[in-house]
């Protein structure tokens, strides 16, 4: 697997992941990934566009950087997954703890929105 | 339902790599829809992972065999284990994540599983357990 950030406006970073996210990806970006967690009141859109396979270890990632994100004051979205990968997170039941959303701006829009609800 | 292909492997994760390319390759000469490989892949790998976490001890040489048949309107994945007894059908559904901060880290595989199959049934036979994994073909929308 490939991680690459982005810097956007209003202080969001963009996280693009890449690459099929199961035991052996997941363990090539865990500790990048975590990395991102250690920002206070960061807002972290996690761009899973390129990301064609998620198993539960991935889900494991994302939701415990989630948590510790939240926990220092920051906010997560997921950014357009692919079908398949948007199937595993709704059978996972995700999408009810971290918001899903369609595309970069609308993902911005909410994370702001959170922001600012504290 | 014609004879099964299949795939053996050890408690080993590096072997868990095998699983997808055995998987295309077979739904691929078996005019299987692609939805339904990545379906069928997803569930092997969520199982087998938790085969080789969970089933055998520290220095346990394991055995895990995967066999892969198809009828008119199904795919059936059979997943063969010599570890410790587990029956996964038995298992109760894990609860919805309700907040972020309460939820439960793990017990996903279970959820993903019942998600993207029509039918799980278990047997312990010969001191293997064997999970059955029926997916239908072409597959309903999942989950």
């Amino acid at each position: 697997m490939d991680l690459q950030t982005e810097d956007l406006p209003d202080g969001i970073k963009l996280v693009v992941l890449s690459g099929r996210m199961d035991i052996a990806g997941t363990q090539q970006i865990d500790l990048r990934f975590t990395a991102l967690t250690a920002t206070s009141k960061a807002l972290v859109a996690v761009d899973l566009a390129a990301v064609p396979f998620l198993a539960s270890i991935g889900i494991r990632t994302l939701v415990s950087s989630a948590r510790a994100l939240a926990n220092r004051g920051g906010h997560m979205a997921l950014v357009n997954p692919q079908p398949l990968v948007g199937q595993t997170l709704i059978a996972a039941g995700i999408d009810s703890i971290i918001p899903i959303y369609p595309n970069i701006e609308e993902a911005g829009r909410g994370l702001l929105a959170a922001a600012a609800t504290g | 339902m014609e004879s099964p292909a299949s795939l053996l492997l050890s408690n080993d994760l590096d072997d868990l790599a095998c699983v997808e390319r055995w998987v295309k390759d077979w739904a691929r000469q078996h005019g299987v829809a692609q939805r339904t490989a990545e379906y069928v892949d997803l569930c092997a790998a969520e199982t087998v992972t938790n085969i080789m976490t969970h089933g055998f001890g520290e220095s346990q040489q394991g055995r895990i065999e995967l066999r892969l048949a198809r009828t008119e309107r199904s795919v059936v994945l059979e997943i063969e284990d010599d570890g410790v007894e587990f029956d996964p059908t038995r298992c109760e559904e894990p609860a919805e994540p309700a907040t972020l901060a309460t939820t439960r880290i793990g017990g996903w595989g279970i959820r993903i599983v019942r998600s993207f199959t029509e039918q799980v049934s278990y047997r312990r036979n010969a001191g293997c357990n064997c999970l059955t994994l029926v997916f239908r073909q072409p597959p309903r929308d999942a989950p």
